[in-house]
């Protein structure tokens, strides 16, 4: 599966990727996965999988899938 | 003086070609530190009411906040602050880099320019001394050139320069100031006010030292080394540094409030390139402001499809919202192009791009055509023609007439539609975050004295989860309940009204915003500590907050004297209405909510609810006595 970490939810990947693979031999409750990834859910505030918007407690995800996971977005410069 | 101060303000009138110097007490400065307040006491107690913002009785007042050149990260922040001749109200603008820092070093808190100089002049202020020179030679130079020679005349490299482009020059009304090209005061059009009194720029060599000027040096410096050694440490810091701003475009596309079309849309089909992939492919480094160890400044330079060099910063957010997904051009190296054209003619680029996309839907509507554009095809997505109408705007050739206007100014002029497809708030353009989806984002942009900005206040999704870092960062400011990103209730009204103080304190004690929380690293409590080791004042948290209030009311005051009423606190008709695609398709703000939301905050701030001024009241316990008569209309 892919996974994209936007903004600093980055940081808490151990070699700091905003982009990588896993794997997922079954479809898996998405909750699992981010526990697995060490993301601290009150991190974030938005969850993509296949760039639609799904429900963090709700939504299961398999390998073919995309998953994007945000921080509570802030302004810019 | 040792309480984070000069104590001394430099005076220029470039009518009369005088130089002089006010000195003030530490009374004054704790009721007015720096920065934003400051400025607003001499813009309120100087300028006659109703002035030509372009004319010479508008002053030009650039001022430091207390903490900047101060050994903190983020400590480096200036205002240029003077009457809009974009919005007619008050004018401010806010910039990082070394020019505010150098100017402390200087032995000064502000420059007060007044009057309008009968040739082009720039002015040199070296340790508290200042000189007016000809600048004929400089006018219509690029910003490089300029730099160059101004460092060349002085003999010193290090010389930090304060200046306007072409832009400024021609008083495009959103031309802003750069320093060391790279930082800008870009909004309210402070470039055309400098241009106006034929001022191209303000160099500036300083020898004294922050620490020299503050009452507890140690501490100060304490604090400094471990923010700085805190950043990699700091989630948030950490991504300011690594990724910069560009890293939230993926995120808003994906909540639904990427700014597309004009803000009619809220996602954009080519977001994969302008975002944060697209843009780390291109980003050759990042670079600093003065002793700020965040560094999230972009440097990009390519030559492929597009030439950018590193000669200015690269784009941020707002130029890859602004020229990407809101122009629908979906070409990073467009975009950055774009960027480039703006910094090197002196244009505020959330106002061009703003203008630029509402003159592309005129255009898809029929209200404009190419006999109009100079033959230019302006629909949304031609990057060719947007790189082509940049110039003509800077120089106010052709159709760049009518759009260095301002997006109000010209809607008014093409008539029909035209006005509903003007997304701005008191004549200045919207940055990039999309008010459906950040309603108290929209509160700001509809009430703030400078027309809309996305720096006035907190955004609404740092408030949604309590155990969030941001949201724990702020609890030392009160904030301990959390609200939904579309609340508009008495809860989140307060949480906008405290986070508007805190964001005001921050402008007048001259932190980037990218410093303290809820964005970044420096905790409320540090400020204190900072604020306090600087001074020597027994500062407390409120007393911050207080500063800030002080100075949002004297910004008021002067807009009700210039005529500004409720009717101005308004958002474009267009945010009413419902969001075309994306997650929050759909979506719109509820206007009665909305209107209860202005009502509700301006009894939070103590303002008359019909009118929007502020009362007598709380302009007395603000110790703002001096200004009821004006806020009365007087």
């Amino acid at each position: 599966m892919e996974v994209h970490l936007g903004g600093h939810l980055a940081f808490y990947d151990r070699e700091k990727r905003s982009q990588f693979e896993v794997r997922l031999d079954s479809e898996t409750a998405l909750l699992d996965v981010i526990r697995e990834l060490g993301v601290p859910e009150a991190e974030i505030a938005l969850v993509a999988v296949n760039r639609t918007v799904v429900s963090l407690a709700e939504a299961r995800v398999t390998d073919a899938d995309r998953l994007d996971l945000y921080p509570p977005m802030s302004g810019g410069a | 003086m040792s309480h984070g101060t000069n104590g001394t303000i430099l005076r220029v009138d470039l009518t009369a070609g005088s130089i002089s110097t006010d000195s003030f007490d530490e009374t004054f400065y704790r009721r007015y530190p720096g920065g934003k307040a400051l400025a607003a006491y001499h813009l309120l107690r100087e300028l006659r009411p109703g002035a030509d913002p372009l004319g010479p009785g508008n002053l030009l007042v650039l001022a430091t906040g207390l903490l900047t050149g101060a050994p903190i990260s983020t400590a480096t922040r200036f205002n240029a602050i003077a009457r809009s001749p974009l919005t007619g109200g008050f004018g401010e603008s806010e910039a990082g880099g070394y020019w505010g820092p150098e100017l402390k070093m200087a032995g000064l808190d502000a420059i007060v320019v007044t009057g309008r100089s009968p040739d082009p002049v720039y002015l040199w202020v070296k340790d508290g001394t200042a000189e007016i020179r000809d600048a004929r030679h400089l006018w219509g130079q690029d910003p490089p050139a300029v730099q160059a020679a101004i460092r060349e005349e002085l003999g010193d490299r290090l010389v930090r320069v304060l200046q306007v482009g072409r832009a400024g020059e021609n008083l495009v009304r959103y031309a802003m100031l750069m320093n060391e090209l790279r930082h800008y005061n870009g909004r309210t059009g402070m470039g055309a006010v400098m241009g106006a009194k034929n001022l191209r720029a303000v160099a500036v060599r300083g020898s004294r030292r922050y620490v020299d000027l503050a009452h507890d040096p140690a501490t100060l410096a304490e604090l400094g080394k471990r923010l700085a050694k805190g950043v990699p440490e700091h989630p948030q810091a950490w991504d300011l540094r690594t990724k910069g701003t560009p890293g939230l475009t993926d995120a808003m596309n994906a909540g639904g409030i990427l700014p597309t079309r004009n803000f009619r849309q809220g996602a954009f089909e080519r977001v994969d390139e302008i975002n944060f992939a697209a843009y780390i492919a291109l980003r050759t480094g990042t670079r600093s402001c003065y002793a700020c160890a965040v560094r999230c400044k972009p440097e990009m330079a390519f030559s492929d499809r597009h030439t950018v060099t590193d000669t200015y910063d690269g784009p941020e957010y707002e130029a890859i919202a602004g020229f990407g997904s809101d122009c629908a051009i979906g070409d990073l190296q467009a975009v950055a192009r774009a960027n480039e054209l703006c910094n090197e003619l002196g244009l505020d680029v959330i106002s061009a791009a703003g203008t630029i996309a509402f003159a592309m839907e005129c255009f898809e509507h029929g209200l404009i055509g190419p006999g109009d554009t100079d033959g230019l095809e302006l629909r949304f997505g031609n990057a060719a023609a947007v790189l082509e109408l940049i110039p003509r705007i800077a120089d106010r050739s052709g159709f760049g007439e009518l759009l260095a206007q301002g997006s109000r100014r010209a809607a008014e002029a093409i008539g029909g539609d035209a006005p509903s497809f003007a997304m701005h708030v008191k004549g200045q353009e919207l940055p990039m975050h999309e008010p459906r989806g950040k309603v108290g984002v929209g509160l700001g942009y509809a009430t703030n004295e400078a027309g809309a900005d996305h720096l006035v206040g907190f955004h609404d999704p740092l408030f949604v989860n309590p155990e969030s870092m941001p949201f724990r960062s702020v609890a030392d400011l009160g904030i301990t309940e959390p609200t939904g990103v579309l609340d508009l209730g008495e809860k989140k009204v307060r949480i906008w009204h405290t986070s508007e103080r805190w964001n005001s304190a921050e402008k007048v004690l001259g932190l980037c915003f990218f410093g303290p929380a809820p964005r970044s690293l420096i905790q409320v409590a540090d400020v204190v500590t900072a604020v306090r080791a600087a001074t020597g004042w027994d500062v407390t948290t409120d007393e911050l907050l207080e500063v800030g209030e002080r100075a949002v009311n004297m910004a008021r005051v002067f807009n009700v004297r210039e005529g500004f009423t409720r009717a101005d606190d308004r958002l474009p008709d267009r945010l009413f209405t419902p969001l075309e695609n994306g997650a929050l398709a759909g979506t719109a703000i509820a206007r009665d909510d909305f209107e209860g939301a202005i009502t509700t905050l301006y009894r939070l701030k103590g303002w008359d609810p019909i009118t929007g001024a502020p009362t007598e009241g709380r302009l007395r316990e603000l110790g703002l006595e001096w200004t009821t008569a004006e806020a009365a209309g007087g």
